[in-house]
């Protein structure tokens, strides 16, 4: 329960904060949850990519939603003809990998320099 | 060691955030864009994504507006601005401009200035220094010093640029338009030198195509008999624009020519690559019928202006209405004002004139320095432009640009450390401060008056302005400055020793070719020839043949006409050409000698009517033909046109000598032993045609070799992203035939406009309202245009000023 109490405070905390700023800014931001939260390296990497990879999927497939692909399908034919749901996918997964970093890199900060 | 594990996991987070948030180059011409940046949903390209109903209501503040503007927009997004004062309403226009095609404006005048290289690389960098070598940017800031003293009108700029840049302001990096994220450079704020760089970039494409280093070339290699017998300069078909027997004294003083010019016809040939060439398929057609040839009793103007044929296209669909003007039309995305369109009253379209307005001079350098030149016998300095290009992820490169008194010197060859070659351009430095006012005051003109006093304002490029009214006037008149040149002028290259051998005057728009009302009824142009040769000045240049022709024979037989009449010939894939071309080809060739599969294709080509229609073949066949053949016939020229510059003969003469010459010295292909006539080079291209064909055809790609497939018409994103631009456009069309479409070119806006009360009109364009390829509105109107098919325009009044078409409201207030 705890866990899914601090994994939403963290995507609202990671939606706010990317529609205001620079794409890098939720990195910080997970980084610094799991260090605070003393988030073990293994969970936080976990923590990190799902939540991110959840973020940036869900509204990536949001907006090929409501545009119907129109824009997916030509920004596909730039990457070696990718259809619109493997954008969406690759979002997500870019998301997963920074996400991920990001929130072990924290965790690993709060274990070398706490005690 | 915890420690380390930190560093480690921070360095790996770091440097991979690092690498996707920059663009990397994976190899020469493919760039990657900064990938994390562009793919986050909340920055990157999927803000672009807008949703498929985007048109919906709003409420802007901007501080820019006096009283307060409502802009409706239709189901095509064409924009209807509403406002109370000129101000507001080209604030509006520059700010819904922006939201539409703000890359466009931005690379469209790196492209003139020569800054593409900043934001592009390398790869741009010869095309940067040319675009500053033909002093581009400095021809826009003497026409910004023009304006600047013109107050009234130089406002109307002030509006628009404030609008533009109220729409720039309020942006934030994930509403930027795709290519900038992309291509990862940020929008700069619009300025007036940028408009004035728009308006120099149409004058460039057209108001700067000369050939004369490729007749000095041809004149020097074929000798002056051969040369005249080649290149003459008049086809003896053509209708003028203005027939033979044109009355021209109401020419106030004819000046007199007294000077002789002196060509440079001495020393090398002039081996300089035309490195920016410009496409010889820009043209345009326009014509009116007077209400009594029409069936409903109402004049009818149409107008289809032939360019480059872009994603997005190069025009903006627009209305704009407040007190004292009610225009509709298209606009040039960085100009304010509508340039061809209509209003309650008249209606108007351009064709461009082709005059020549730009020429050579042969510069004699004083010593070996280059820093000086002689003139009249003495020594001047040039004075130096430095032009300093900054090259992305390259070195900057810095170029002295040398002036001399009749422009910059383009080309220069350390080869031959004589000689360099100086250009004089019309456009580097006419005055120009009433130039803003004229498409303005036309915009608001009511009447035949109005046009002629709104036209006389028209600087540059020059063009043909054709014109009805409600009230019954037709009219077409030649417009802007025109140098007045001695005969032979500026057709080979001049010598810049002479200060004689310049341009004497340019000619007021009164004194320029006119009609109104001529009892044929109606009234047109295409580049063609605007004189018979009774005009009493010379105005060199080169004209189209086919296309004024055919519409001369169509109007002139055309009676109670229709708007789908219109549409029709509008549409016409019939060439004059090829009726001339393919029996002056198929007299020469003896059906005897092919095989069978070889006969098939000459029946099918006998049968053929002259009309490029999408789904034939024929066309094919004779294009593959007609080209061989020309080649072959002109092997003298086409050897050399890789390394020098040389004019090759019009196909309007070819066709003449193979009628008339068949034995001429020309057939023979010099790459043979044999002695050959025009009967053996015709037979052999014909054979060769027929290979060529069925090895074309064969490849499935390729619809059995039908016409579209071969012309292969592609409507080209501007930054030529291929993802973004149309491919394989199935259309109609032929460069000669009135419905001008080639590969790249083509009709790029449809307009038909009936003078009735109220005025009704027609458009289409290959392109669509919104700049972003993520918008259904980015190329709606290809699959029309393609097809043939018009939009009727909602044209809002006073009296009607709402549709059922209209579907959503802007207000903006301050």
């Amino acid at each position: 329960m705890k866990n899914i109490i601090s994994l939403l405070v963290l995507a609202i905390a990671c939606i706010l904060i990317q529609s205001f700023t620079p794409w890098w800014s939720s990195l910080i931001i997970i980084g610094l949850f799991t260090a605070i939260m003393n988030t073990p390296p293994i969970k936080a990497l976990l923590f990190g990519a799902i939540i991110l990879f959840v973020i940036w999927f869900a509204y990536a497939f949001y907006l090929n939603h409501q545009n119907d692909g129109i824009l997916s399908a030509r920004v596909g034919v730039l990457f070696q003809g990718l259809s619109g749901f493997k954008l969406v996918l690759i979002t997500g997964i870019l998301g997963a990998i920074i996400g991920g970093l990001s929130a072990l890199t924290g965790s690993l900060f709060r274990r070398a320099f706490a005690n | 060691m915890r420690i380390i594990a930190f560093l480690v996991s921070l360095i790996v987070t770091v440097a991979l955030a690092y690498a996707l948030s920059i663009s990397i180059k994976i190899k020469p011409g493919v760039t990657l864009p900064p990938l994390a940046k562009f793919f986050c949903p909340f920055t990157g390209f999927w803000q672009n994504a807008v949703a498929k109903n985007e048109l919906t209501n709003m409420k802007l503040h901007l501080s820019g507006i006096e009283k307060g503007v409502e802009i409706k927009m239709d189901d095509r997004m064409v924009p209807h601005i509403s406002a109370q004062n000129d101000h507001d309403l080209l604030y509006a226009q520059g700010y819904i401009t922006a939201a539409n095609r703000l890359w466009q404006m931005d690379i469209a005048t790196r492209a003139a200035s020569g800054r593409l290289s900043e934001v592009l690389g390398n790869r741009t960098s010869k095309v940067d220094r040319m675009s500053r070598r033909k002093g581009l940017m400095l021809a826009a800031e003497n026409s910004l010093q023009s304006w600047k003293t013109n107050k009234k009108s130089f406002e109307l700029v002030e509006a628009y640029v404030a609008g533009v840049n109220a729409y720039i302001n309020q942006l934030s990096e994930r509403n930027y338009p795709i290519e900038f994220k992309l291509l990862n450079y940020k929008p700069e704020q619009w300025t007036p030198i940028k408009t004035a760089l728009f308006a120099i970039s149409m004058a460039q494409t057209l108001a700067s195509q000369e050939y004369d280093l490729e007749n000095t070339n041809a004149l020097k290699l074929f000798g002056a008999d051969d040369y005249n017998f080649l290149f003459p300069e008049q086809n003896p078909n053509q209708t003028p624009i203005f027939p033979a027997g044109t009355k021209w004294d109401y020419i106030k003083d004819i000046p007199t020519v007294s000077n002789e010019v002196k060509n440079s016809i001495f020393g090398d040939l002039f081996k300089y690559p035309r490195e920016v060439s410009d496409d010889p398929h820009i043209g345009s057609n326009n014509w009116t019928v007077s209400a009594a040839k029409t069936r409903d009793s109402a004049a009818i103007l149409c107008n289809d202006p032939h360019l480059n044929l872009t994603l997005p296209s190069i025009w903006y669909e627009i209305q704009l209405t407040a007190p004292g003007i009610n225009t509709y039309g298209v606009s040039l995305p960085g100009i304010p004002g509508v340039i061809i369109g209509f209003n309650e009253n008249i209606a108007w379209g351009v064709t461009n004139t082709e005059w020549d307005v730009l020429d050579w001079y042969k510069i004699k350098w004083s010593d070996n320095n280059k820093n000086a030149y002689i003139l009249d016998g003495k020594k001047m300095n040039v004075t130096y432009r430095i032009e300093t290009i900054s090259v992305r992820d390259s070195l900057t490169i810095v170029d002295s640009v040398k002036y001399t008194t009749w422009g910059p010197i383009v080309y220069e060859d350390a080869k031959s450390p004589k000689y360099g070659l100086a250009m004089r351009w019309l456009v580097h430095n006419t005055q120009s401060p009433e130039e803003l006012e004229s498409f303005y005051e036309l915009d608001k003109a009511k009447n035949f008056d109005e046009y002629y006093a709104a036209t006389n304002k028209y600087v540059k490029p020059a063009q043909n302005i054709v014109f009805a009214s409600n009230n019954g006037d037709i009219a077409l008149r030649i417009l802007g400055k025109m140098p007045f040149r001695s005969k032979g002028q500026g057709k080979f290259i001049m010598d810049g020793s002479v200060t004689d051998n310049g341009w004497k005057n340019t000619l007021p728009n009164e004194d320029n070719p006119m009609l109104k009302n001529p009892p044929t009824g109606y009234l047109t142009s295409s580049n063609q020839n605007t004189t018979a040769p009774d005009y009493p000045f010379y105005y060199g240049g080169n004209y189209d043949d086919y296309r004024g022709r055919y519409i001369n024979r169509r109007l002139s037989h055309m009676d109670s006409i229709s708007i789908e009449d219109m549409m029709k010939l509008q549409n016409d894939p019939y060439s004059i050409f090829a009726e001339e071309a393919l029996p002056a080809l198929l007299n020469q060739l003896d059906p005897m000698n092919l095989n069978t599969s070889e006969r098939k294709i000459y029946d099918e080509l006998k049968n053929w009517k002259y009309s490029f229609k999408a789904e034939r073949k024929e066309p094919t066949y004779f294009k593959i033909w007609w080209d061989g053949f020309k080649e072959k016939t002109w092997d003298e020229m086409y050897r050399l046109v890789d390394s020098i510059p040389v004019m090759i003969p019009e196909n309007w003469r070819t066709v003449q000598i193979l009628n008339t010459d068949p034995g001429n010295k020309y057939f023979d292909n010099k790459s043979t032993t044999a002695i050959e006539t025009a009967k053996d080079i015709v037979t052999m291209t014909f054979k060769d045609m027929v290979k060529e064909f069925d090895k074309f055809a064969k490849d499935t790609l390729h619809a059995d070799g039908k016409w579209w497939a071969y012309r292969n018409t592609t409507i080209e994103h501007i930054g030529r992203i291929p993802a973004f631009s149309r491919k394989n456009i199935i259309t109609d069309g032929f460069k000669d035939a009135i419905n001008a479409t080639t590969n790249k070119t083509g009709p790029s806006w449809r307009m038909i406009v009936e003078l009735s009360k109220p005025v009704k009109a027609w458009g289409v364009y290959p392109g669509g309202q919104s700049g972003n390829p993520g918008s259904k509105y980015y190329d709606n109107m290809v699959d029309q245009w393609a097809k043939g098919q018009y939009n009727e325009i909602v044209f809002l009044t006073k009296e009607n000023n709402d549709s059922d078409r209209i579907v959503s409201t802007i207000s903006i207030s301050k």
